[in-house]
């Protein structure tokens, strides 16, 4: 049964598709009939048979050929085709069946399109080949006439003539017919032609058919050379047949390319004034072009140019004989300046690859620009151009000008492309001053830069360059006339601006001037632009080392500071000028307001950076409260011009930009930590908000919980501002649905505080001296929870902390301790002197607090400053720590610092989105600050006090005796007149001198409780006076006593360099040495004189009584302490030489016999050396003879 | 006992009075190292007639002289040599230096580099020279007299003490006594001119004074050095030199005391001035006037005797009169 039931829908399927068949056959029957009866023709499968193509070459042949009055049609319809016949094409299509004239016509526009080599077409063509259509165009026909259009406008920008025909209608395309606008636009959009086709209406479908298989090109036979003339004269013969003929043609052509240029441009001339033979006329020129065609597809650049330059003479030599308008001459310069196109484009495409480095330019061959402009169609032949042809030439000829070195001759055709083409003139004015402004960049080129480090002795002249660039610009944009100055984009402007200056070099006012004109004719957007560039290079590129570097300014960190003022001043300045001309404009208003506000960021943080305290704060307050006006004018600017917006144009920048700048966060996204957020200023937010007229302000408000909603949703807040930017947020925007979110984060992170705090307690008494220092002790008190969670709070205490990753640890350096550190130092420089910053172990870890503990600590009762209702702490009697942080030792500048300030500490949480910062305050604590001519300072808390005294003797001798003194404490060590008594001391003091002052070595936490370790030195300079005088056997010294029984007390004195033990009296010399040291008593002194004096009397007469018999001189010769040889010679020499010693002549003879005698026997060969006693005695007697005659004389 | 060839010497000592005036001792000195194959420093301000005192000495002998003037830019090859290109014959041929000769005048020694005092110095203690890969043997007898001005400082290198202690004898020359100055004035005034070849004339100079036939040759030199070889030295002078070397590395006063090579060359030197006084045994007179020219330049003070103004005369007196 299934069977007969599938036979049976099988038959039925058979049945109905032999009636369908046969229906279709009878349609074509009756159709067929039809025609007959209408005399149309039906043999249109004979042409279809036919390869169309159009490349350059053959369109020159066919345009230049000869009728053929015996060809067939078939040979017909393609040179028809080739030569751009369109309107025999259509009327030839027109002989046919509708179906067959369109299945032809498609036949044409497939294999012109689908053509390899590609066919030389142009845009007037592809619309004349439309309208050649005998029936409406379908899409068989516009996917190849799309191809068509998008080979002929080749990557113009110049559209104008082309869409303006479409708009106003062709045979088959656009119009005021919505059927043909339409295939227009499919038309367009096929050809990539996207902007253009959407004035018509955009198709779907782009067909893009494969390629078809190209014609091989017949290789000509080039006969022998022979001359012109005997050329032209073969050419013009009748006979002679097609292939001999081209074979002439060729070498007519190969004479062009090697002949003289006059000589050329002579026999061109003459060729073309020769009204007898026009066929060959033509043939010559179509064979150049169809040459210079051929020649494009070849690799050789130099023969392209060639063949371009020959065809511009052939063109040249036509225009002075023959109007061009007339045909064929109008086709064949048309098609010639399309050669000139496919080079010209080939040029611009290749000529930045080629420019991009030396190495690149073997690669990227191709005719040089110069020679491109040069063989331009200019004059009769641009006028004879297709309009588009003639807009598509001009525009690519300012495209390849702009390219080359003289752009300046660029500008006349793009004044000229104003009147007909805006766009496109205003792209290429725009493309202009670009290329004009990157020539005239005067900053040096990295290969430059390489090159100046080797020798960087040289003077840069970028700043020089710098002031001629911005001169020329200034004189161009002057230049212009002015619909050509309306065509450039504002962007642009500021970016040739921008080009035309050093890197390093800040914008000044007379430069703007110089350039713009006045701050009258500069217009609202320009400056706008302006200023915010301004403002984005101030705070980034001007303000570099490495940019001033780079630029070799040699501008130190000092002279950038100075320059990013002046370029603040100067922005400011100009701004504010311009403002006062335009009061209104609110935009300007806000870019103004966040330049001083950067400009206050920049002045507070170069005083941080330079170290100069000064007044920083209030400077830093002053320019803020400018910038905040500044934001508050645009404000109010902006809500004057609400009433006047439509709900879309509505503009949240205002408040945005007031609200960023409040907060401290700059332009680039960078967040001042420091910056205090005022209620009062939040509040001004939120009332100009508020006061918008109109309903407006419920929009705005509802814009701005928006923007707050998405920056939580995108986590784009920094975790560094979180808590403040959401907190101040929710308070402008008051409970909204939108910004729910946010008010439950600040609740969330509200309730963090309640269980952790910062605690800052005074180490001692709250009374303090102005003179005195004290130390103030910093901890974090949290639950035990909370320590858990965290794992503890010693990171903080680090600046660098290890983390690990994917097993490796890694050291970040998070810089806690150095921001927590310059927290403090900046909240208590303005009461405080900071003496020292003593941060505890980061190990110590916490430790619980008791009652009673040493200084009171208890869990915090208050709410923490700052903060809501929310934040009161936990009422469960949870475990409480504390986690020692540092100690402060601190000295109050006046007797007005009543308070240690609010302290902050930031701390690190995770919350569903990651990290966030929230800063933990401290309470304040009150203080009591003495009169500084109180008596002394109020001791402050110190136990375990030990005393090391050494005594210093080693000077004894020069009278200065000298005790180091070192003290440490558990607490502040006190006073050195706390701990000794020195009023009572036995020896009296010179000077007492603190040799370093009190130092905090430690912060000590453990079970024995919270305590600093300090320690001091003093050296106190004795006068010994009363231990040296009438010191005999010994000198004794004792040390001061210790003014407390508890101090432990440690004696040493000095052996060399090294302090050695010893005992509270100590003997400093003894023996013979205190001689040395000793000053004796003025009564010994007496003594001792007199008894001198009576000794020198005695012993005075007993000289007078008794005449010594020695001579009071010193003998002249000493007897040898050894008796050498050797000795004796040298005493017998000495003697010799003396003139001291009067020899007589007998003497000298002998002593001389005597010496050559000893030297003989002693020296001589087979010589011994002389008995000692012999020695002796010639000695002594020599001696003796010298003395005698010595006496004598 | 030998015949001792004094009478040479005489000549020699003889002839070169004749041109330079005084310096008896410095001729002496010269004749001392040329004798025993050792060099000789001179020390001494311009104008003392180093280098003509030097020129005449080698005229006299008959051997062979060279005088290099060093200067700051000089190379080693300036000195020694070097390996050239000949464009004829497109071969590589040996140019031999100016230290090639026997008597080598190395002029103000402290004005060139250290490389290129280096280079002589060394040529000086090996008596041979390598230039393109080969080794030259220099002349013999080789000599260096070397000259420095102690008064200019400037852009000069200072010879370090392991070079100085190549040098025998360091001799520091004085200007003449006022007798010899004026005889020196009245030589010059009877100069006279020369008359030259193109028609010209210029002043005679004491360089023209040094003519006639050298008193000796080389082989009179050599058949010298071997009788200075013969000379007697006792046992008594040895140990008493050994004493005085020892003493200076003693001293307090001294930092950098005397090498054996110091002892040596006392010995050497003695024995070489006990030949020009024709003796054949060296007398401690011999050693009292050379110890300075042999012991001063190398050895050196302490920072401390420095300081104290202490000088090497004193220090090497005070030895030589303990010993």
């Amino acid at each position: 049964m299934c069977a007969c039931l599938r036979i049976t829908f099988v038959g039925v399927l058979a049945a109905l598709s032999l009636t369908s068949v046969s229906a279709a056959n009878q349609k074509e029957k009756d159709k067929a009939q039809a025609a007959s009866e209408t005399g149309l023709r039906k043999d249109v499968e004979t042409f279809a048979k036919i390869k169309f193509t159009r490349q350059a070459e053959e369109a020159f042949r066919a345009v230049t050929a000869a009728p053929d009055a015996a060809a067939d049609e078939s040979t017909l319809l393609l040179s028809w085709v080739q030569s751009g016949n369109w309107d025999e094409v259509k009327t030839f299509l027109k002989q046919f069946e509708p179906e067959g004239g369109r299945r032809l016509h498609s036949k044409i526009c497939s294999d012109l399109a689908f053509a390899n080599p590609k066919s030389t077409i142009l845009p007037q063509d592809v619309i004349a080949l439309a309208d050649a259509s005998p029936v409406e165009l379908d899409d068989k026909q516009i996917g190849p006439l799309s191809g068509l259009l998008k080979l002929a406008v080749k990557d113009s920008e110049s559209r104008a003539e082309l869409l303006a025909q479409l708009h106003r209608g062709t045979n088959r395309l656009g119009g005021a017919d919505a059927d043909r606008r339409r295939i227009a636009a499919r038309l367009l959009a096929g050809a990539d032609l996207q902007v253009e086709a959407k004035t018509f209406g955009v198709p779907e479908r782009d067909l893009r058919p494969g390629a078809v298989e190209p014609p091989q090109p017949e290789v000509p036979v080039v006969p022998m050379k022979r001359s012109w003339d005997q050329l032209l004269a073969m050419l013009r013969d009748p006979k002679l047949e097609a292939a001999p003929r081209a074979a002439v043609l060729d070498e007519l052509h190969e004479l062009l390319l090697v002949a003289e240029p006059q000589a050329v441009a002579k026999q061109l001339q003459a060729v073309a004034a020769d009204r007898e033979h026009t066929d060959e006329t033509r043939l010559i020129f179509g064979m150049i072009g169809q040459k210079t065609a051929a020649a494009g597809r070849e690799v050789d650049y130099t023969a392209r140019a060639v063949h371009l330059e020959l065809q511009h003479r052939a063109i040249t030599a036509l225009i002075t004989t023959t109007k061009l308008d007339d045909e064929p001459w109008r086709t064949l310069s048309n098609l010639c300046a399309n050669n000139w196109l496919v080079e010209a484009n080939n040029s611009l495409k290749v000529f930045p690859l080629w420019l991009r480095s030396p190495a690149s330019r073997d690669k990227h061959p191709h005719v040089p620009l110069e020679t491109v402009i040069q063989h331009a169609p200019t004059g009769a032949w641009l006028a004879a151009l297709q309009s588009s042809l003639n807009s598509m030439v001009r525009v690519t000829l300012t495209r390849v000008i702009l390219s080359s070195d003289n752009i300046n001759r660029a500008l006349p055709y793009v004044q000229e492309l104003v009147r007909t083409d805006g766009p496109t003139a205003a792209k290429l004015a725009n493309s202009y001053l670009e290329t004009w402004a990157l020539r005239h960049d005067p900053n040096l080129s990295q290969e430059v830069m390489r090159q100046y480090r080797v020798d960087n002795q040289v003077i840069v002249l970028t700043r020089a360059q710098q002031e001629a660039s911005l001169q020329q610009l200034g004189a161009l944009l002057a230049s212009l006339d002015e619909p050509t100055r309306k065509l450039l984009d504002e962007t642009q402007l500021v970016r040739a601006f921008d080009f035309c200056h050093s890197r390093a070099e800040i914008y000044t006012q007379a430069h703007l001037v110089e350039v713009f004109g006045t701050l009258e004719q500069i217009s609202p957007s320009l400056m706008l632009s302006l200023t915010d560039r301004m403002r984005n290079k101030l705070a980034s590129q001007w303000r570099d080392l490495a940019v001033q570097r780079d630029a070799a300014t040699k501008r130190t960190a000092s002279d950038v500071f100075e320059l990013v003022n002046r370029g603040y001043d100067e922005a400011a300045r100009t701004a504010e000028q311009w403002l006062a001309l335009h009061p209104d404009d609110w935009r300007m208003n806000c870019t103004v307001g966040s330049l001083l506000s950067d400009r206050a960021e920049f002045l507070y943080f170069q005083n941080v950076a330079t170290g100069d305290d000064g007044d920083r704060f209030t400077s830093y307050l002053k320019h803020s409260r400018q910038a905040l006006n500044r934001f508050q004018t645009g404000a109010a600017a902006y809500a004057a011009l609400v009433p006047k917006l439509k709900r879309n144009e509505f503009d949240l920048l205002p408040y945005k930009s007031w609200f960023y700048g409040l907060l401290g966060i700059t332009h680039d996204g960078g967040v001042n930590l420091r910056k205090g957020v005022t209620r009062e200023e939040i509040d001004k937010i939120r009332t100009a908000l508020l006061d918008l007229p109109g309903g407006a302000n419920a929009a705005h408000i509802q814009l701005f919980s928006t923007m707050v909603a998405d920056n939580i949703t995108a986590n784009r807040i920094a975790p560094e501002m979180k808590y403040r930017y959401l907190s101040s947020a929710v308070h402008i925007t008051g409970r909204q649905p939108t910004i729910y979110p946010a008010e439950e984060k600040i609740k969330y992170y509200d309730s963090l505080l309640r269980e952790i705090r910062l605690q800052t307690r005074l180490d001692g008494s709250d009374r303090i001296h102005t003179r005195g220092v004290f130390g103030v002790f910093v901890s974090l008190v949290h639950t035990t929870d909370v320590a858990r969670e965290s794992g503890g709070f010693g990171k903080y205490l680090m600046n660098e902390v290890p983390r690990t990753v994917s097993g490796k640890t890694i050291i970040e350096k998070p810089l806690y301790r150095d921001r927590f550190e310059e927290a403090l130092r900046t909240a208590l420089a303005d009461y405080f002197e900071v003496h020292s910053i003593t941060f505890a172990d980061p190990a110590s870890g916490a430790r619980g607090l008791e009652a009673g503990e040493r200084g009171g600590v208890s869990p915090p009762v208050n709410s923490p400053p700052n903060r809501g209702a929310d934040a009161t702490p936990l009422a469960s009697p949870v475990g409480w720590q504390e986690t020692p942080l540092a100690y402060l030792l601190l000295q109050a500048n006046d007797q007005t610092v009543d308070r240690v300030p609010m302290l902050e500490i930031e701390l690190d949480f995770f919350d569903r989105e990651g990290k966030v910062v929230i800063p933990v305050p401290s309470n304040p604590i009150q203080i009591e600050v003495h009169d500084p001519k109180a008596a002394a300072p109020i001791p402050r808390p110190a136990t375990n006090v030990s005393l090391t005294q050494i005594v210093d003797s080693r000077e004894l001798a020069e009278k200065r005796l000298k005790i180091d003194v070192v003290a440490t404490a558990h607490g502040l060590v006190p006073e050195l007149e706390q701990l000794l008594q020195l009023s009572a001391y036995s020896i009296s003091l010179q000077k007492v001198s603190d040799k370093d002052d009190l130092i905090v070595r430690e912060l000590h936490s453990g079970t024995d409780g919270l305590y600093p370790i300090s320690e001091r030195s003093w050296t106190i300079e004795l006068d010994p006076t009363s231990l040296l005088r009438g010191a005999s056997s010994r000198i004794e010294f004792e040390f001061p006593s210790a003014t407390s029984a508890v101090t432990q007390v440690a004696y040493r004195r000095y052996q060399d360099l090294d302090p050695v033990e010893a005992g509270a009296k100590v003997t400093l010399v003894e023996g013979a040495d205190v001689a040395m040291v000793a000053e004796s008593d003025y009564r010994i002194w007496i003594g001792g004189a007199i008894g001198l004096l009576v000794v020198g009397l005695l012993t005075f007469l007993a000289l007078r009584r008794k005449p010594s018999d020695s001579s009071a001189a010193p003998p002249l010769f000493t007897f040898p302490r050894e008796v050498t040889p050797f000795s004796v010679i040298a005493l017998l020499h000495r003697i010799q030489s003396s003139r001291a010693v009067p020899l007589n002549d007998e003497q000298r003879l002998t002593l001389t016999s005597d010496i050559h005698t000893l030297e003989q026997h002693t020296f001589a060969r087979n010589g011994t050396t002389a008995p000692t006693h012999d020695l002796n005695a010639l000695a002594r007697r020599w001696l003796s003879i010298t003395e005698s005659c010595f006496t004598k004389s | 006992m030998t015949v001792l060839k004094t009478n040479l010497i005489r000549d020699i000592r003889t002839r070169v009075a004749g041109v330079v005036v005084g310096q008896d001792v410095v001729v002496e000195r010269i004749l001392v190292a040329l004798l025993t194959g050792g060099h000789l420093l001179l020390e001494g301000v311009p104008g003392l007639a180093k280098t003509l005192l030097v020129n005449a000495v080698a005229k006299t002998i008959g051997i062979g002289f060279g005088r290099v003037q060093f200067t700051i830019d000089m190379l080693p090859s300036d000195v020694l040599g070097s390996e050239i290109l000949d464009q004829a014959t497109h071969q590589f041929r040996i140019h031999k230096g100016p230290v090639f000769t026997n008597l080598l005048l190395a002029d103000e020694i402290n004005r060139a580099a250290p490389k290129v005092q280096g280079c002589l110095l060394e040529a000086m203690q090996e008596r041979k020279v390598t230039l393109g890969g080969k080794t030259f043997l220099l002349p013999a007898p080789f000599l260096v007299i070397a000259t420095q001005n102690p008064i200019e400082q400037a852009g000069t290198f200072e010879l370090p003490e392991a070079q100085l202690d190549r040098f025998m004898l360091c001799h520091r020359l004085h200007y003449p006594t006022a007798d010899e100055e004026k005889d020196i004035y009245r030589r010059q005034l009877n100069m006279g001119l020369r008359r030259q070849e193109d028609g010209g004339a210029v002043p005679k100079s004491a360089f023209d004074m040094i003519e006639g036939q050298p008193v000796c040759g080389i082989s009179d030199l050599v058949e010298m050095m071997e009788q200075v070889q013969t000379i007697h030295v006792s046992e008594a002078f040895t140990e008493h030199v050994l004493r005085m070397v020892r003493r200076t590395r003693e001293h307090p006063a001294l930092e950098v005391g005397c090498s054996p090579r110091a002892g040596l060359a006392l010995v050497q030197a003695a024995r070489a001035r006990a030949f020009l006084h024709d003796r054949d045994y060296v007398v401690p007179e011999d050693l009292f006037s050379l110890a300075e020219d042999i012991v001063l330049h190398r050895i050196r003070m302490t920072y401390e005797s420095v300081a104290r103004g202490v000088s090497l005369r004193d220090v090497l007196e005070e030895i030589m009169r303990e010993v």
